[in-house]
């Protein structure tokens, strides 16, 4: 876990959150394809990797995992923890990576359209 | 007293609005805490106070109310409560037939006790005890007792089952909702071939009412407020003495708006039968009953049960010999008493009556039917018909015909006993 607190984050270019609508669930499933990991180290790396950019609440973060396990896209462990309350760790299942390739892809593609209509004259 | 900390506020406020099984919410939790707990020991780490770093890692964590009402929708999904359905269906099925086992061991120690106390009773008032043959009262009563029994059980098993493994969703309540639905819908298929008496349709209401009691009471503890005075232990036998008291109270209104309703509504749902001319020593008196029911306007049911809302209509066939030898034909409706009329029963004409409660004159030679307006007499619960006619050689008012049962309280050409409901 990184000692370094998110208070402390430095100041990043605000992004506009209507823009990370469609793409929290993408984003937790990239995060957690690097390994098990349990909510609140989900936080500080969706944080780190983007350099502090995303800023949401956090509480934000516990529906979507829970929904993304629902709908079976990851699977959950608890496992007892020195620091108090046990931690539930998150890992993807093979609909979890198929779901993170699909959405890949059709970021990717929607990233190429916007750049293409937007991209000055 | 120890102050609770901005962390326990918040995780009390989000656990007020985390409206799911206690297991799931505790999970959830459980799973928070540990999340304010690294964010606070990262702020405590570098410097922070640990009052303010716990501050810090609420905030950051976001308002409770909206965090907990997204996590109630979350787990909140039709699957989820699909699931709690099928798994509410099996325990439900073994509770109901746990029902009828200890509704039916009730019922025979209820009936042994009834028993020997109606035979002390009747000893006393010097009177012969009545028999079984005649207790339908009772019978009907215990069978209530017993389906009561296993339906609001079985019910409250299903609902307790689906409470405890789906959040408290809106949708939840379709459940038993959907359950009484399906309850009155059998119920009404199943009433046409059913007894139609006020006790049997007293049940019928019982169902659907036990059904519903028990659903609402298991989804609403709150509603059990007044019970909190009775001992735990205890408290499961005051929740099924009220809910059974319930029961048993909404039954008798119900038996008493079916009294009322009953006739005409079970009316509607039997199938149509014929009032019919019976089986008579005279050949021109013929039954037609099987070949004229496309003329039957209600439902007159000859073997025990029935209800007239509406005027009977009486079917007959006379020979053209019977217009030739008779004149002034008319059918008599006389007020009877007893049960069976016609079926080797003992009942009799009313003996306090000295006339017809209605006569209605068969003018045309062509007729096949008449209409009796037997609907006004409501009060009256077995009627006796008669054809009668004048006869045109000697002028005497004769019965047509021989009785049709050998009873020699008969008196007269039988048409029919007609069994309706009082």
């Amino acid at each position: 876990m990184t000692a370094t607190s998110p208070s402390e984050v430095p100041a990043t270019p605000d992004i506009d959150p209507q823009l990370l609508k469609g793409t929290t669930a993408m984003l937790i499933l990239a995060v957690i394809d690097d390994g098990e990991l349990y909510g609140y180290e989900i936080a500080q790396r969706l944080r780190e990797r983007s350099d502090g950019a995303f800023e949401p609440s956090e509480g934000s973060l516990y529906p979507a995992l829970h929904r993304l396990e629902l709908e079976g896209a990851l699977s959950a462990t608890w496992r007892a923890s020195d620091r108090g309350p046990r931690r539930r760790y998150y890992r993807l299942t093979d609909a979890g990576r198929g779901l993170l390739a699909d959405s890949r892809d059709r970021w990717g593609a929607f990233v190429r359209v916007v750049d293409r209509v937007a991209a000055p004259g | 007293m120890i102050e609770p900390t901005a962390v326990d506020r918040y995780l009390d406020a989000v656990s007020v609005r985390l409206r799911m099984p206690d297991a799931l919410r505790d999970e959830v939790l459980e799973e928070l805490a540990a999340h304010l707990t690294d964010a606070t020991a990262d702020e405590v780490a570098i410097g922070v106070p640990l009052e303010i770093a716990e501050q810090r890692a609420v905030e950051r964590l976001g308002p409770a109310d909206p965090l907990a009402d997204r996590l109630r929708r979350t787990h909140a999904t039709k699957r989820r409560l699909l699931a709690a359905v099928g798994n509410g269906l099996m325990p439900a099925a073994r509770d109901t037939v746990g029902g009828l086992f200890v509704g039916m061991v009730i019922a025979v120690v209820a009936a042994a006790a009834l028993a020997a106390l109606t035979r002390v009773a009747f000893g006393l008032l010097d009177r012969p005890a009545p028999t079984w043959g005649e207790g339908r009262a009772v019978f009907t009563s215990v069978y209530a007792l017993v389906a009561f029994l296993a339906v609001s059980w079985g019910t409250a098993t299903f609902v307790r089952t689906v409470a405890a493994r789906s959040v408290r969703d809106p949708a939840a309540v379709w459940a038993p909702i959907g359950l009484a639905a399906a309850a009155v819908t059998a119920t009404i298929a199943w009433t046409a071939r059913l007894p139609h008496d006020g006790i049997s349709v007293a049940l019928y209401g019982v169902l659907p009412l036990a059904a519903l009691a028990s659903a609402y009471a298991t989804a609403h503890p709150s509603a059990w407020r007044p019970l909190r005075r009775v001992a735990p232990r205890r408290e499961w036998i005051a929740r099924l003495a009220l809910v059974m008291l319930v029961g048993v109270l909404s039954a008798m209104l119900v038996a008493a708006v079916g009294q009322a309703l009953a006739p005409r509504f079970m009316a509607s749902l039997t199938p149509p039968t014929d009032a019919y001319v019976s089986a008579s020593a005279d050949p021109d008196v013929t039954a037609v009953a099987t070949e004229r029911r496309e003329r039957a306007r209600v439902p007159v049911i000859s073997d025990g049960w029935g209800y007239a809302g509406e005027p009977v209509v009486v079917l007959f066939q006379l020979g053209e010999a019977h217009w030739s030898r008779y004149q002034d034909l008319q059918v008599e409706a006389w007020r009877a008493v007893g049960p069976d009329l016609g079926h080797g029963g003992t009942g009799a004409l009313d003996p306090d009556l000295s006339a017809p409660l209605l006569i209605e004159p068969v003018a045309d030679p062509r007729t096949d039917h008449i209409v009796l307006a037997l609907d006004r007499y409501r009060d009256v619960g077995t009627y006796a018909l008669f054809l009668v006619g004048t006869e045109r050689s000697t002028g005497d008012r004769v019965i047509i015909g021989e009785p049709a049962v050998s009873e020699s309280t008969y008196y007269g050409t039988l048409i029919h006993w007609l069994l309706v409901a009082r």
